[in-house]
């Protein structure tokens, strides 16, 4: 027989042949490549990183916005704007007063509300300083009507999570002991090297995605209601090597803020000029606010040490309640400190050693948008924060 | 069960897409086992060769430009995955132990296309996995794959003379062991 032949009916006899497929080593090989990428979750990823992006610019925009800002007294006297007016009947005996130990620099604000049988004066304290520093109060109003909280609901929901993260984990951890089996029962010692490299990787990417830390910050927030101070307690789970999600819970404080303490339903009857016609008193008193705050949030690392994140912001005034709330003083009006203050917030974090991180935090209110008005006080601010870990890799 | 083009294939692999990746598997599964099974010394190592061809061809996709054949492409990418396992040092140890003995000579007439229908294409691929390593990369790669000796010797760094030895040797040696195949399985039969 030519070798020709012999080469031909070799060819036909392994061309005749079908192997049959196994789909056992088709799982082998698909557990081995490149994890698929799941297209929801980039645009996910993409939408959380615009959309903070676009928090961040517009924040930065308004950020100076004077329609937000607290009036001096300078500018309440000079603008005709102001939607407070002091009427020029109303009486002496009912003083609404700003006490002024210095100077005695007395501006007339008519006060126009339907019916109040006060008058108004309002002594500026000093001449360089806004009415951040002074404190209005109004007294013995009476009214029924209220004004409703802006109800924010807020939670998520880990179970749904960890469900997602203990699936994968089964099935990374069973495909890697398959493969740790065969090879080790292999004698292709370069073919082992480069399955021992993708297992390292393998791990390493598992190590990452199960990556939970514990965290402490500190933070300076400095915004449209004066400065302030954070001290919150964080923690952060990986969902994927670069993907995470993260709650915080802590308290906040805005310090030095002058405000006014009355009910909402007092705060309507200004809004609405249907006073009674009590008389109204305000005296100084600057002080702090106090909120306490849960912040959860999803975050993207872009780089190692960087990453960015958005999320919801609910902080709830401590002292404040329906019938004495915390009411400040604008170009545009008196403004209310929201009870429950629903907001957004933007972070980019940037890691200095593997305990500590510098973040800055953007921070915008949503009541108004929520309630539909324009009642509310927008706490826009922003916050330079240092982030310790407490516990995690 | 959906059928793909070639093209929606390829398309479908260079974005990573599994079922694309799986579709590709099951096509050319038999076809690319058939070569390992040929240069491997058992079922073992020719599933751990099919495997890393595979992923190797999945990783490497991106860099086919739809220039040429596909299955040309991959053959060569399995094929050269191979010859390297064959190359290897370890390798070639393990194969050392286990090549054929020398075969004593059968004289007798050799009817090959009866006994080459008649035996088991397992056995077959038993025999051709005992020649010895060069000789048989030399045989796999001129009677399978159509490398001519100039381009085997280039790849394997021999002579073209070497090259078409080791091919004669291949073919001696093979109808000699099926030959003495058929005649055990016909003894044994008997």
């Amino acid at each position: 027989m030519s070798p020709n032949e012999f080469d031909r009916l070799l060819r036909e006899k392994f061309d005749n042949e079908m192997v049959t497929f196994n789909p056992d080593q088709w799982k082998r090989l698909a557990s081995a490549l490149p994890k698929e990428k799941n297209r929801k979750l980039i645009y996910i990823k993409l939408g959380s990183i615009a959309a903070a992006l676009v928090l961040l610019g517009f924040g930065f925009l308004y950020f100076n916005d004077s329609n937000n800002s607290i009036a001096s007294v300078d500018k309440i006297e000079a603008t005709p704007k102001a939607s407070i007016i002091v009427s020029p009947d109303l009486k002496n005996d009912s003083p609404i007063k700003l006490n002024e130990p210095t100077a005695k620099t007395t501006i007339s604000t008519p006060l126009k509300l339907d019916n109040l049988t006060s008058s108004t004066s309002i002594v500026k304290k000093n001449s360089t300083k806004s009415l951040h520093q002074n404190t209005i109060s109004i007294k013995s109003l009476e009214t029924q009507l209220a004004i409703q909280e802006p109800q924010v609901t807020h939670g998520f929901s880990e179970t749904s999570e960890k469900f997602i993260l203990s699936k994968h984990d089964d099935v990374v951890n069973s495909s890697n002991q398959k493969i740790k089996e065969q090879i080790s029962n292999s004698a292709l010692s370069k073919t082992i090297q480069i399955a021992d490299k993708e297992l390292e990787i393998e791990d390493v990417k598992l190590l990452a995605s199960k990556r939970t830390s514990i965290n402490l910050t500190g933070g300076v927030n400095y915004g449209s209601l004066n400065l302030g101070y954070m001290a919150s307690i964080s923690a952060k789970q990986n969902l994927s090597d670069k993907l995470f999600i993260e709650g915080s819970i802590g308290f906040l404080q805005n310090q030095e803020v002058v405000s006014s303490n009355m009910s909402s339903s007092q705060y309507s009857q200004i809004l609405n000029n249907s006073n009674r016609g009590r008389p109204a008193k305000f005296s100084e008193s600057p002080s702090g606010i106090y909120f306490l705050q849960l912040a959860p949030m999803v975050g993207y690392e872009i780089f190692k040490n960087l990453s960015v994140g958005a999320g919801a912001d609910i902080q709830r005034n401590l002292e404040g309640t329906i019938d004495n709330r915390a009411i400040v003083a604008t170009e545009y009006g008196f403004k209310m400190i929201p009870i429950w203050d629903a907001g957004v917030t933007t972070k980019a974090e940037i890691g200095l050693n593997r305990q500590l991180k510098a973040g800055i935090v953007y921070r915008e209110g949503l009541n108004n948008l929520l309630s539909g008005t324009q009642n509310y006080y927008n706490r826009r601010y922003v916050q330079v924060q240092l982030k310790l870990k407490l516990y995690g890799k | 069960m959906l059928s793909y083009s070639e093209q929606d294939i390829i398309l479908g692999c260079k974005e990573n897409k599994r079922v694309f990746q799986e579709a590709l598997f099951k096509q050319y599964h038999s076809l690319f086992f058939k070569i390992c099974a040929r240069y491997a010394i058992d079922n073992e190592d020719t599933e751990q060769l099919l495997h890393d061809g595979f992923l190797k061809i999945f990783t490497h996709i991106e860099e086919y430009k739809f220039a040429g054949s596909f299955e040309g492409w991959m053959k060569r990418i399995v094929v050269n995955n191979c010859l390297d396992y064959v190359k290897s040092k370890d390798t070639r140890n393990a194969l050392n132990t286990k090549y054929a003995l020398p075969v004593e000579e059968v004289n007798t007439s050799f009817s090959a296309s009866n006994v080459l229908k008649d035996i088991a294409f397992k056995d077959l691929l038993k025999l051709i996995q005992t020649l010895p390593p060069t000789t048989r990369m030399v045989f796999n790669l001129a009677v399978f794959e159509g490398y001519a000796h100039k381009e085997i010797a280039s790849l394997l760094k021999i002579s073209e003379g070497t090259s078409s030895w080791h091919l004669h040797e291949a073919r001696k040696t093979l109808q000699k062991l099926i030959l003495k195949s058929s005649k055990e399985v016909n003894y044994e039969s008997k």
